[in-house]
Parts: structure tokens; sequence; C-alpha cells
């Protein structure tokens, strides 16, 4: 131990010191990575609640898309005689449902149920609400997006093999689109476009 | 290892002095900028690769639904091509029930996913029915790709006899109906429908999906089969004929047995089958062909016939017993023999086809999809007279023909209902519907579509409730 106490007194000693260049030269520098890195860090503060939200919104997005396309893949053909109705901001139509609380399988081996879904977007908010299309019962809508830049969410087209229409979220902004094709639609099948464009 | 030491000692002197000869703060400040890059870096990396993930998901989840439809579809293919075999409800797939359910896999997809089937057949001898007593396959798919599981049942039923139901004129691609031709019936193209000049048609129509209705010079469309009311309503939809399924048994060998064949205007019996005409002597028609000279007549006793090919020359005849229905099919071009671009069905001048009460004759042709088969439909019976031909032609993979006249009382007139890939009345040619029978296709070998589709849990089931979580 006193060997190596000595050995470092020594070379603190014969340490010469920094020139008055360098020392400028390293704060000159220094302050540069420090103030670009507090640069950084505050940006990443500020920006960090909207990519917070941003991500939020990709995942719900991506939840209620995937439901949705779901319960499109099961659906009926879209016919108003049936009571179904389709527009930019509704939908609403005839599909499988799990487990439903609302609607009731004439199976009772069967977990799914017919049942009418009813999605419904305004003022950047998506509701879905379930009804029992034989006996009327309607079940409690919830709400299954918040945040969407527009309201404007369904295209339904005739033609399966026509192209969806493609989102244009504005500027940095968010889309996600997806489409199915109503598969319980027989020889008729029609095919129902879904975009969701967030808020930048 | 005497050298190692000194080595060593040797390395550290030379670190150490290099320690002592830095002056600045060159490499702490470059190390600094590299570690505040890394982590920058590496939170983009972070961010990047769970979102990536994310989409990895979305796609195998979709792979997965694909798969698992594909097991499904591969049941229906394998059934509407092949009956089940006594006492094996599940050899179109090559297994045995166990439980009362066909299992077949997991099978490796070339996309790199697996999937695998299960079929309900149940425990009877036959097939299970719904409520409407379709016979109803109960097919389970389950797909994977990646970690992704993903399950769908489709109840798949046999609607095969009500063809003609809604449409009693159907092709899976164009109608076209020439100058002063005309159509009293619904009908129904996957393709277009061209009207030419004069031409008429009377009753329903609709086209295919993107398809149009053309209409030419003083064509008429009417919503009524009497031509009463014109209309410019079209529906759109896409046509779906089943193929054809040839049985297996058959009353061929009545002929000309206890069928007989008779002259009807002075002519000996020409008739030859099989290449054997009536008389015993050798004939010039080849195998299961049916060709019936001019003026004579065959009348059929049996029920189900399965021939290649049918000639019927000038005001000759193929009769049928009254009473019920006889069914005529037509074996494939490639099981008979026969290149691309054989008619199989020639009907010449003045010649019928017809039941003695006016019972439709069902001619039911299995058609090809890579040999051209073509039917040629002729008579010159007056327009205005009764239907002389009774007949049901179903040929989804064939080509029809009607034989144009001259004039507007010699051209073809066609009574029934009619159904080919493509069907192309000649001028003058004209088609009815005779309302007074049934125009449904008799029970045949059923033809499986998809009906009710469901997802179901992921989480696979087991016999004997494969269905569960549907």
């Amino acid at each position: 131990m006193r060997r190596l106490a000595l050995i470092a007194r020594r070379r603190l000693a014969a340490e010469a010191g920094f020139t008055l260049t360098e020392l400028l030269m390293a704060t000159v520098i220094g302050l540069l990575v420090v103030g670009t890195g507090t640069m950084v860090f505050t940006a990443a503060v500020r920006s960090q609640p909207g990519q917070s939200a941003r991500s939020e919104a990709i995942r719900d997005g991506r939840t209620m898309t995937e439901r949705l396309v779901r319960e499109l893949r099961q659906g009926e053909a879209l016919d108003t005689s049936a009571g179904d109705s389709w527009g930019s901001q509704s939908l609403s139509f005839r599909t499988f449902v799990h487990n439903s609380a609302t609607c009731a399988s004439t199976d009772p081996g069967r977990e799914t149920a017919l049942c009418r879904v009813t999605y419904t977007c305004t003022s950047g908010v998506c509701i879905r609400a379930e009804a029992d299309p034989q006996t009327g019962t309607q079940g409690t809508a919830v709400q299954v997006i918040s945040g969407l830049a527009s309201p404007a969410v369904f295209s339904y087209q005739t033609d399966p093999r026509a192209d969806c229409p493609v989102p244009t979220p504005a500027n940095e902004g968010v889309s996600i689109s997806d489409a199915a094709t109503l598969r319980n639609s027989g020889d008729a099948p029609g095919r129902v476009c879904v975009a969701l464009v967030f808020t930048s | 290892m005497n050298h190692r030491y000194p080595r060593r000692a040797r390395d550290i002197r030379r670190f150490s002095a290099r320690l002592r000869s830095e002056r600045g703060f060159a490499v702490p400040t470059v190390l600094l900028m590299m570690l505040a890059a890394f982590a920058v870096v590496s939170v983009g990396v972070v961010t990047a690769s769970n979102t990536q993930r994310g989409t990895v998901r979305d796609q195998d989840s979709k792979a997965a639904v694909q798969l698992a439809e594909a097991g499904v579809n591969e049941v229906m293919l394998r059934y509407n091509h092949l009956t089940p075999a006594v006492g094996n409800l599940c050899s179109p797939l090559g297994v045995s029930p166990v439980n009362g359910w066909c299992q077949v896999g997991p099978v490796q997809d070339a996309s790199g996913g697996t999937y695998s089937y299960q079929v309900y057949v149940g425990t009877a001898t036959q097939l299970p029915e719904d409520d409407q007593g379709n016979l109803e396959l109960r097919v389970v798919g389950t797909g994977a790709m990646g970690g992704t599981t993903r399950r769908v049942m489709n109840a798949a039923k046999s609607f095969s006899t009500n063809v003609f139901g809604d449409y009693q004129v159907k092709a899976g691609e164009d109608i076209v109906v020439e100058g002063d031709a005309s159509i009293n019936a619904g009908t129904a193209a996957g393709g277009d429908i061209h009207l030419n000049n004069n031409a008429d048609l009377c009753g329903p129509a609709s086209v295919g999906v993107v398809h149009n209705l053309q209409q030419n010079q003083n064509a008429g469309h009417f919503s009524d089969t009497d031509c009463q009311n014109p209309t410019t309503d079209v529906g759109h939809e896409d046509i779906s004929l089943p193929p054809v399924s040839v049985p297996l048994t058959n009353n061929n060998s009545r002929l000309f047995g206890q069928d007989p064949v008779s002259a009807v205007s002075g002519n000996n019996a020409r008739a030859c089958w099989n290449g054997r005409n009536a008389d015993g002597t050798i004939g010039s028609c080849g195998a299961r062909h049916l060709d019936i000279g001019n003026a004579s007549a065959v009348t059929l006793g049996g029920s189900q016939y399965v021939f290649c090919k049918l000639t019927t020359n000038s005001n000759s005849s193929l009769l049928v017993s009254g009473g019920s229905r006889v069914v005529i099919y037509f074996d494939s071009p490639e099981s008979c023999g026969y290149p691309s671009g054989t008619a199989q069905l020639d009907m010449n001048s003045n010649s019928r086809i017809t039941s003695n009460d006016g019972t439709p004759v069902e001619l039911r042709f299995a058609g090809s999809t890579t040999r051209q088969t073509i039917l040629h439909l002729s008579a010159n019976t007056d327009a205005d007279a009764e239907c002389q031909q009774n007949m049901i032609v179903y040929a989804p993979l064939s080509d029809v023909l009607v034989n144009p006249g001259s004039t507007s009382n010699n051209g073809t007139t066609y009574c029934g209902a009619l159904a080919g890939k493509t069907i192309t009345l000649g001028s003058n040619a004209h088609l009815r519907v005779n309302g007074d029978y049934d125009l449904a296709l008799q029970p045949t070998i059923p033809y499986y579509q998809p009906d009710e589709f469901v997802e179901c849990r992921a989480a696979p089931a087991t016999a004997p409730t494969f269905d569960a979580g549907c």
C-alpha cells in the first residue's frame, strides 16, 4: 500500500498540467456537447406526451381495426331490407359475435351468435353497439377509439376486387387502414374498407 | 510460459506511457459522443423493433387466417369431386372417421406456415343434413404462421338442385343474342349480355360484377317474359354453376334391347350406339355415342344414361317415356378421348328431344376446363308453335350454340332451361321457359359451397368437439 501511494504521489507530482489553450478548447467542446445534449433531452421531453399519445392511438387503432375486420369477415351481405346501413361515418351490419351478452345463439353448442353490430364515428370518436337482430334487444354502446382526425372511416364496395381508398393523414399524422370481404354474403360478396386517420 | 510476464509488464508500461502522454480531451470527448450516439441509436432501434414486431404479428395473423381458409377450401374441393365410399364418409380426404370427425394435418404450406382441418361427417351412414334437408359439411380449419394461430369454421352446404331457381338461362361468361333472336326467360350471365339488332330479352336480367347489358340498334329489354314492359334494370352478380359429377351407374345397357328404335317416316331404323347399329351390324359411331339417323326415333325407358356424344340427324327424335324424368350425362372429353372443340351434342334440322308427356329431359355435360366442348342446338320448329324441345341443358363448362334460321319462323325454338359456359343465340333463334314443368335439377352428386363462416377461438380444440369455441 505504501508503495502504491508513493507511485501515485510521484505521478501527480510529475503532471505538468493543462495549458490555457487546452482548457479553453476543452471548455468550448464540453459546452457544445452539453448544450447539444440538453437540447436533445429537452426536445425529447417535450415530444414525449405526443409520442405516447400517438403510440397509444396506434395500439388502440390496431386493436379496433383487427376486431372490426374480424367481424366484417364473418359478416352477412349488407342489405337495407334486413336493417343494414352503411355510410362513411357509420356501419350497421349482421355478423357473428363471440360470447355476446346481448345476442343469444340459436344453437346452444355454439359460442358465436348472429348479432347486429353498429359502429358510429363522430367528433373523432367511434362507438360500437350490439343489438339482437331477432329480439331487437340493445346492448350498451362502448367507445372503441378516439383521437381521429376524420370521422369518415368506412367505405363499402360491391366489387371486392376494387382497390380501397388510400387515407391521407395530415403532416406527421398516422393512419391505419384495412379491408375485409364479407364471407357470408353468398354469390354477391361485398367488401368494407376501414381507414383510421389520427390527429398529428 | 517464462516469457509471458515480461511481455505483460512491457504492455502495461506502454499503456501507462500513452496515458501520460495524452494531454487533451480527445479520447474522453469522443468516447462520450460515441456513448451518446449509441444511446440515441438504441432508442430508435428499440422503437422500430417494437413497431416491426406489431406489424409482423399483424401479417402472421392474416396469413394464419388464409391458411385456415385454405384447409376449408381443400375439403370442399375434394368432396365436390369425390364421392364418399360406402362405410367411410372420410374417404375423399384419404382418412377414416374418428368419433364422427375426419382429421387431416398439420400440412406444411409453401409460405412457411402450416394448416390442418377437421370435417364433421357424423356417425350415421349418410352425411348430416341441415333443417332444410341440405347436406352439410362442418369444416374447422386451423392455420399457423410464426407464433400466431387462427381457427375458422365453415358450414358448407349442397344447394345443387336450385340452379334455375332465379334465372332459367345462365352462362358463366357471356351471352350473345344475335339479330332478331329472343329470350323469354330470366337471363343471367357472369360476363356481358350482348343484344344485337332487333334482338329481344324478355324477363329479368343480370350481368356479372363490372359487366354490362349491351344493346345494339332496336334491341329491346323487357321486365316480363311477354315483352310488354320495357326496362333498363339490370342486376349485377357473379354466377355460380357447380360442376357436373358423372355417376358410376347407368342404364346404358338398355340400348338397344329394352330401349326400342323405330322408323317414323319410312326409313329403316338407322341408329347407332357404342359402335353397333340397332340391327346388330357394325356402325360408324364411337364408344358411348348415340347417333340417331334420319327419320328414326329412339325411346329411352331407363332413368339415367352416361353418353359421350349424342347426334340427332334430320327429322329424328329422342323420346322419353312419360311419367318420369330421364337424366343423360355426358362424360368429360378426357374420359371420352375427344380433342378440344368436339361437339358432344349435335342436333340437326327438325330433330327433337322430348318426352311423351312434356316432362323435361335433363342433359348434363361434365365438360372440361382444358378442352373445349360444344353443344349445337337446332330444330327449325315454328316459332309460334308449341314447344317441341322440352329439355334442361346444364353444361357449365361447354359453349352452347343455338343455331340460326333464315327467317323468324324457322329459327330454333328451344323450351326449358339452359346453362352453359357461354351461350350464343343465332339469328331468329328463340329461347322460352316452359313454366308448366319443374325446372329444378334432380338430386345428383352434391356440390358444396361455403355457407356460414365464423372465426373460432385460436386455442385448438380436440375430439370429439373440434368446433368448440366457434
